[in-house]
């Protein structure tokens, strides 16, 4: 008894300095493809036409089901949600864009001086990143970090969700690029003219929301994959978490019954479990 | 000692703006142009946003003189030159501030990100979908500017230093809501008068809201210094 008293004592420690005590974790999504059409239809019967209007990429992270990203756009009906693999971004003419110089500034584009590239303006209709979607408590288990970014204006302690471009699949020649403009230069997210890399991402607050621009030098189909991740903790008060997911179910029964468990510990764990003591429990109103 | 002398300018400056408004400091906030089939000019701002210095749990909405928009002096950069900038109405390398149309650089200069809305506007209860934001008016120590800049090239759309004409406006989608850059040429507190215009679909009839927001641009700490030096030979001459 004493011994085993001893060992929960000792687990509880762990606990406490592990996920369970609000030690921060990394979530990532999936590998999320966007498509984009530079005066090129859609690929496919299943895809539909984002239409000309305010539209979001939504990146709402949901503790029970992961990252939630979707489309969201204002027509037919504001707030139409449309599943990333049958969202269809279309560029038409109205996008193409010449300069007669490029400024050294804008050469992230991968333009050159009086070639044709596509503009999809983020004041116009170019979709934005969203991460308005998210209940208070899903937000208030993101914990605060700092990505250290300042080129990517991303430089102080906040809750943080990344956006990282992970390949992108065109037409021979075609890069892309994602940015802001400002007064003096722009800031510069995504560009695949020298290669992607680390530096290819984009950091958006948790309940904010801004539309960026992109460019595209080559007409065709434009296949972007990005992956959403951020860093949260689980409620210290959860001590029948066992598996470190941040929710009281069954697979911490497993993990309790596998152990030296005292009465105790179930009356706990189904109290914890009865109760939805986790705002993430999907199997909870 | 940057922060001491920034909150001693929001001090001097807070002497001459209404009483009892809020300062609206940093978050997502939108100058809402009308709710369900109403045009009413509003403050609609966003849960998070930075209100007296504590942020909104909720969504809340505000009159317009309730709210002083606070422009800090992070967002100060200098006039680029080119005649295409004549519209911030001060001269080239000249001090300027905006409140940023990038929600990033309103977060990294911890501004007010300040957008226009239509996003309460109910779908189909005006002409074209389409509500018209239109300056009126702008007292204030410099010259007020709203634009975007596109591969570096800016484009104005309302600007007082041209004088204010029915071309200083915008146009905005029933459901939507967009962003611009608020530029102003000097420090200190300026009355912005705007004008919100729709058609109502069903009865032809003119639908119009106007209202004056508060902006209040901080300046440079230096100028700050000035101003106390100022201030303290004043008493000392008394």
């Amino acid at each position: 008894m004493i011994l085993h008293r001893i060992n929960s004592a000792v687990l509880a420690v762990v606990w406490l300095c592990g996920i369970a005590a609000g030690q921060c974790v990394q979530s990532q999504s999936e590998v999320i493809t966007l498509y984009f059409g530079v005066e090129t239809p859609p690929p496919g019967m299943h895809f539909q036409t984002i239409p000309s209007a305010h539209t979001d990429i939504e990146i709402p992270f949901r503790f029970a089901g992961g990252w939630d990203v979707h489309i969201n756009t204002d027509l037919p009906v504001p707030n139409t949600r449309i599943e990333t693999q049958n969202a269809f971004f279309s560029i038409g003419a109205d996008a193409r864009t010449t300069l007669s110089e490029i400024p050294p500034e804008y050469a992230f584009i991968g333009a050159a001086a009086n070639e044709t590239f596509w503009l999809f303006s983020g004041y116009n209709t170019a979709p934005g990143f969203d991460s308005q979607d998210m209940t208070t408590a899903e937000v208030n288990a993101l914990c605060l970090w700092n990505p250290n970014k300042p080129d990517k204006f991303a430089n102080s302690n906040n809750k943080w969700l990344q956006v990282r471009l992970v390949a992108v699949r065109g037409p021979a020649g075609g890069q892309v690029a994602m940015f802001e403009d400002g007064e003096l230069t722009p800031i510069v997210f995504f560009a695949t003219f020298n290669g992607i890399d680390n530096d290819d991402e984009y950091y958006i607050v948790v309940k904010s929301h801004s539309h960026k621009s992109w460019t595209f030098t080559k007409p065709g189909l434009y296949e972007i994959d990005l992956q959403i991740a951020t860093y949260y903790q689980c409620d210290a008060s959860l001590t029948e978490d066992r598996t470190g997911d941040c929710v009281v179910d069954l697979e911490d029964f497993a993990a309790l019954a596998a152990e030296a468990w005292m009465p105790n510990d179930l009356l706990t764990f189904i109290d914890q479990w009865l109760e939805c003591g986790s705002p993430f429990d999907s199997e909870c109103p | 000692m940057m922060k001491t002398l920034t909150c001693i300018a929001i001090v001097l400056i807070s002497c001459v703006v209404p009483a009892g408004a809020a300062y609206y400091t940093s978050g997502h906030a939108d100058i809402g142009l009308g709710e369900g089939n109403e045009v009413k000019l509003h403050l609609h701002a966003h849960s998070g946003a930075i209100f007296d210095g504590s942020p909104l749990q909720d969504d809340t909405e505000f009159e317009p003189d309730e709210v002083i928009i606070v422009v800090p002096n992070t967002t100060q950069f200098s006039r680029p030159s080119g005649a295409a900038w004549d519209f911030l109405g001060n001269a080239a390398g000249a001090a300027t501030w905006r409140l940023p149309a990038s929600a990033a650089a309103a977060t990294a200069e911890n501004a007010p990100f300040l957008g226009i809305g239509a996003e309460d506007v109910d779908l189909g209860v005006f002409v074209d979908n389409t509500l018209t934001l239109t300056l009126v008016a702008v007292n204030g120590p410099g010259h007020f500017s709203l634009y975007k800049v596109s591969l570096g090239t800016p484009t104005a759309y309302m600007a007082s230093s041209d004088g204010i004409t029915a071309a200083d406006a915008i146009t905005a989608a029933a459901g939507s809501h967009l962003h611009f850059n608020f530029g102003f040429s000097e420090a200190g507190l300026y009355e912005i008068t705007f004008l919100a215009k729709a058609i109502d679909a069903a009865t032809q009839e003119e639908l119009t809201s106007e209202a004056t927001y508060n902006f209040l641009v901080v300046p440079e700490p230096a100028t700050i210094v000035l101003l106390m030096t100022g201030a303290a030979g004043l008493v000392r001459r008394k």
